[in-house]
């Protein structure tokens, strides 16, 4: 068995860069449609989803460093991604990702990254942590609301759409997997109520199984196919070409 | 181009970075605009001026800007500086100002400094010297090779679906719903191509036990020793220093 | 045979999750040094017996395994996968996810492997540089990988394989997505591979290469091993192509002089063979050379009212690239051309032009006589129908069927209508029996004929189908073929890119030969691959008919079997 985890981890270990580079990418590609999203954290989610808290965790810590090359000052918020990373891995881990309780899941996700992200933004920043949003805040302070408060109203609002959207995605993809590709991930699993992985090496006697039907070989029909004007056998060189 | 702070290795890079940038933060602008200008002539030894200062103009300065501005005029209390319509300027406001705004750029000139000098794969080498497994090295140097190719597929795909009779030029609620078929291929094959390049590099021995070996051998002097500890002893005095202002 | 690199035993082998074995008692037994090819319809398991021989199926891949896997002396189930990196290399298909991630260059991409293996850095970098001058990868060696084409990534992929020097090679499928001068670079490096003396297990639908290379050929059907033997045992057995597997070209070539009367012996395995034999043939009964004079071949008539103009096109890429130079064509309704050239010739570019995911920098596309630059790519694609190359662009539902229908609905057509549409499309792809199969669970290939029902749902009146020959086994070529005939019956304009010549010359009375971005020729398939100039010019190649006629000499025949025939024995067959 020891050899099936060590496979499940090069699997794990791959998830990281392609959370990683599908963060970004998602992100241009609602640039691309136009859309006034602003999703960075698809890639995290998916990866976390599928791999477990510790491909989750580190897909959003290393995610968020790799944008501050462009972008510095979104150094301070790699602990909130990395936090949030671990935290959907553990809830698709324990099964919190199946059927209506994703709803919850998302909730306590987007409660978890409001608070995570009021904390970083008011310690580090005052609350005006330099993203338009701010904007928002100055005006709630100058309603007579303190700078706590502003900061979690505003945060609420943009991490429940982001968070929704981000859960939403990959959820809708996964649906659309089959139960032998999910099965190749290491949650995958706990996704849906697959047959426990078998994942070992049977050698010897089996209890014997019904008679199974041979695989197919190709899966397309083959008996309509045209008998006389089949791939070699040139069944049109013999025409003068020039027939319209 | 000979530039000692390159040739550095690249944990002793990181290390003095990270001591400049944590020691920043206990002090104020006059620190920032200093770290600034080491930092400014650094680049510019490795010739990478134009690379720091871009991303700081247009990513970190209009941020600073705006936190600069809210704080001033709608955080702090205390003497007032300036009044007109809902704009508020008080004394309390000019220093929270004046303090967030060079936190921030304190740890953006960090962050600049060592994303601007330090090469990703001279990093990797180095922490599989020191002994760290080569699938977390992997993680670190991958990201950044595959995601161009990832870009260019998702724009294939974006096409792919627009030829299916997908419209992505109409209103908003049309191209919404274009987001998930522009997505979804993206993400399914990433996820094929996760299983390809497990096996791709299974081919290639990447589990293989045994010692690794490489082209690159990244140097690690006495003097790189010396700094490491320097830098850390420097953070701690700060740190010391400041406890002690503290309690008095 | 005392020490098999392969000595495979009763393997059974049933992936997790899925209803029945993929491969069922299989035995298999190689030599070291042997060639052994491995062929049957996809979906037979031959890719399932590569990953068994590599030691991916069961470590990798989860699944039941039952019988013996010993490779290289040791037993597959029992050995950790990491290990078996020692003794078997492994290339597939898939150029991209063959480039580690971790390589700024080729240089260390090919270092990658040594280094996991622990060689001493001298030794690495000369074996490095030793592979890069084998395999003519020099002028690529400070190139980042992953700015290659495709073409040079598979070229890469396999050496970054064979400089690590494992005495057992599993290549599964390396050309398919590779154009014909790329292949002959694998073929190359397959062949060094073979005579430095290592084992070598093919998979391929190339049939020229097995017979060239192999000392051996196994069939494989249903997970089973159907028959295995030498190339000629095995081509000239009925059961290999009732297995689905194609067959090689001089072998049909054979097959179809023989009932014009032209009796060779039998299973030449080559082209080169057959030439000899016609050869042979011919001196063996003192062949007068002068065959009667047919005439010229009557020049085509006018195409009908033209569906599709492209008038003057060029199209230059952001970056200043010139894609596309002064392009003119016109397809007819019911006409079926192919467009051929080498990678990067402009094709695809041409092809989005014309169903308007780009516009062109000057010049018009009319369809139906209506310019189509003021519409969008998603107006167009009602009238033109576009194929990708890769069927992963596009899918992403939970069942064929709902995949198939998924666009319908945006095009504005009614439930039931496209419900009909959408069963009449699965009827003429023949994938009726995968309606609830989800698409992932098939093989690329066969998801190649979901997009294609796709379109057909749709039913434009202009079809583009782009490489829509890459990877097919015989029942899928056979049923392109019948999907083209039934498309030009209800009069539709058929494009099709591909770079499989054979494929062209049996299906296509027009081709359109692009090379740098320009239509170098544009005639009737049978006189385009006469025309040796061009030929070499687009980097195509000649099918096994043209290079035989042209072989035989005298008049000019075309693509017809009667004139070659007649050619052959001097004007004696009737027929």
């Amino acid at each position: 068995m020891a050899t099936a985890k060590r496979e499940f981890s090069m699997m794990s270990l791959l998830l990281i860069p392609i959370g990683i580079a599908l963060n970004f990418v998602l992100g241009s590609v609602a640039k691309a449609l136009n859309l006034p999203i602003f999703l960075d954290s698809v890639g995290t989610v998916l990866a976390a989803i599928l791999g477990g808290p510790i491909v989750g965790g580190i897909t959003g810590l290393l995610g968020v460093l790799s944008i501050s090359a462009f972008a510095p000052a979104a150094v301070v918020w790699s602990l909130q991604a990395g936090v949030i990373g671990i935290v959907v891995g553990l809830l698709a881990r324990f099964g919190w990702f199946r059927g209506s309780r994703v709803i919850l899941s998302t909730l306590i996700i987007v409660g978890l990254s409001v608070l995570l992200s009021a904390i970083i933004s008011i310690a580090v920043f005052g609350g005006f942590d330099g993203y338009g949003i701010s904007v928002i805040r100055a005006a709630l302070i100058e309603a007579g609301f303190n700078m706590p408060t502003a900061v979690v109203i505003t945060s609420a609002v943009a991490e429940l759409i982001d968070k929704s959207l981000s859960v939403a995605i990959p959820m809708l993809v996964i649906g659309g997997m089959s139960d032998r590709f999910l099965n190749k991930f290491p949650n995958g699993p706990h996704l849906r109520t697959l047959r426990p992985q078998a994942g070992t090496v049977g050698t010897g006697p089996v209890a014997p199984q019904p008679a199974t039907p041979v695989v197919s070989d190709s899966p397309l029909d083959q008996s309509a196919v045209d008998e006389t004007d089949t791939y070699g056998s040139y069944g049109s060189y013999d025409e003068p070409t020039s027939k319209s | 181009m000979a530039n000692p702070v390159h040739r550095l290795n690249p944990l002793t890079q990181v290390f003095l970075v990270l001591a400049a940038t944590i020691i920043g933060l206990f002090f104020g602008p006059i620190y920032w605009a200093c770290f600034f200008l080491v930092a400014l002539l650094v680049c510019a030894l490795s010739g990478k001026v134009k690379g720091f200062l871009g991303v700081f103009l247009v990513g970190v300065l209009p941020m600073g800007l705006l936190m600069f501005v809210l704080q001033l005029f709608f955080s702090g209390d205390g003497r007032v500086l300036v009044d007109w319509w809902i704009f508020e300027a008080t004394e309390g406001g000019l220093q929270n100002a004046i303090h967030f705004v060079s936190r921030l750029f304190t740890i953006a000139t960090g962050v600049l400094l060592i994303t601007q000098i330090a090469d990703l794969q001279r990093f990797a080498r180095d922490l599989e010297q020191r002994g760290v497994s080569p699938r977390a090295t992997y993680v670190i140097q991958s990201t950044f090779l595959i995601l161009p190719e990832m870009q260019k597929r998702a724009g294939t795909i974006l096409d792919a679906q627009r030829a299916r009779g997908i419209e992505t030029d109409a209103n908003l609620f049309v191209r919404a719903k274009a987001f998930l078929p522009a997505v979804a291929p993206l993400i399914l094959s990433s996820l094929t191509g996760v299983e390809e390049r497990a096996m791709s590099l299974e081919a290639r021995g990447m589990t293989l036990s045994g010692p690794k070996t490489s082209l690159l051998h990244v140097e690690d002097s006495a003097l790189d020793r010396a700094l490491r500890v320097l830098a850390v002893l420097a953070v701690l005095a700060v740190i010391g220093w400041k406890v002690w202002l503290w309690t008095r | 045979m005392t020490n098999p690199a392969v000595d495979i035993r009763n393997l059974t082998f049933t992936y997790d999750l899925a209803t029945a074995p993929s491969l069922q008692d299989v035995s298999l037994t190689v030599a070291p040094g042997e060639f052994v090819s491995i062929i049957g319809a996809n979906g037979a398991g031959k890719s399932t017996l590569c990953a068994a021989i590599r030691g991916l199926v069961p470590h990798f891949s989860k699944g039941e395994l039952r019988g013996s896997v010993v490779v290289a002396g040791k037993s597959i189930p029992e050995t950790p996968l990491g290990e078996m990196a020692r003794d078997v290399g492994y290339v597939f298909q898939n150029p991209f996810t063959q480039m580690s991630g971790v390589a700024r260059t080729v240089f260390d991409e090919l270092a990658y492997g040594l280094g996991n293996l622990g060689v001493p850095a001298e030794e690495m970098r000369e074996r490095v540089e030793t592979m890069l001058r084998d395999t003519e990868l020099e002028p690529l060696r400070d190139r980042n990988p992953f700015e290659l084409s495709g073409g040079q990534q598979q070229r890469v992929a396999l050496a970054s394989i064979l400089v690590m020097g494992q005495p057992i090679l599993v290549i599964d499928e390396p050309t398919s997505q590779l154009d014909p001068e790329t292949t002959q670079d694998m073929f190359r490096l397959i062949k060094r591979a073979r005579d430095e003396g290592r084992t070598v297990i093919l998979v391929e639908h190339k049939m020229e290469l097995v017979a060239q290379f192999s000392d051996r050929v196994v069939l494989l059907q249903g997970g089973r091993v159907v028959m295995q033997g030498t190339p000629a045992e095995v081509f000239s057995d009925p059961r290999c192509e009732k297995a689905g597997t194609r067959l090689p070209e001089s072998m049909y070539l054979r097959r179809a002089l023989a009932a014009h009367g032209v009796e060779l012996p039998p299973h030449p395995l080559t082209v080169a063979q057959l030439i000899t034999d016609v050869d042979a043939y011919r001196a063996g009964r003192s062949v007068a050379s002068s065959a009667p004079e047919p005439g010229a071949i009557p020049a085509e008539p006018p195409a009908s009212e033209a569906l599709l103009e492209l008038d003057d096109i060029t199209f230059s890429y952001p970056n200043g690239v010139k894609a596309v130079q002064g392009v003119s064509f016109r397809v007819g309704r019911g006409e079926s051309l192919g467009i051929i050239g080498q990678n990067g010739a402009g094709k695809t570019t041409a092809a989005k032009l014309i169903n308007g995911l780009l516009k062109p920098s000057s010049g018009t596309v009319r369809l139906g006589g209506e310019d189509t630059t003021r519409w969008t790519a998603a107006q167009t694609a009602r009238r033109v129908g576009y194929v990708f190359q890769n069927p992963d662009d596009q899918i992403f539902n939970k069942t064929v069927a709902s995949e198939v229908g998924y666009a319908l609905k945006r095009l504005g057509i009614p439930g039931d209508e496209a419900d009909r549409r959408v069963a009449a499309a699965l009827e003429m792809t023949g994938l009726t029996e995968q309606t609830e199969t989800n698409p992932y669970d098939l093989p690329p290939s066969v998801r190649k004929f979901v997009t294609i029902a796709s379109v057909i749902a749709a039913d434009p009146e202009v079809y583009i189908l782009d490489e829509p020959t890459a990877g097919q086994d015989l029942v899928g070529l056979n049923r392109l073929m019948k999907i083209l005939r039934e498309l030009q019956a209800r009069n539709k304009a058929i494009i099709t890119i591909t770079h499989d010549m054979e494929f062209v010359s049996q299906n296509f009375r027009r081709t359109i030969v692009m090379t740098g971005g320009k239509v170098v020729l544009d005639a009737p398939t049978d006189q385009v691959f006469y025309d040796t100039k061009v030929v070499e010019q687009a980097h195509v190649d000649q099918p096994a008919f043209v290079e035989l006629a042209s072989h035989v000499g005298g008049a000019p025949m075309g693509l017809s079997m009667t004139r070659l025939a007649a050619a052959i024995t001097g004007g004696e067959s009737a027929r």
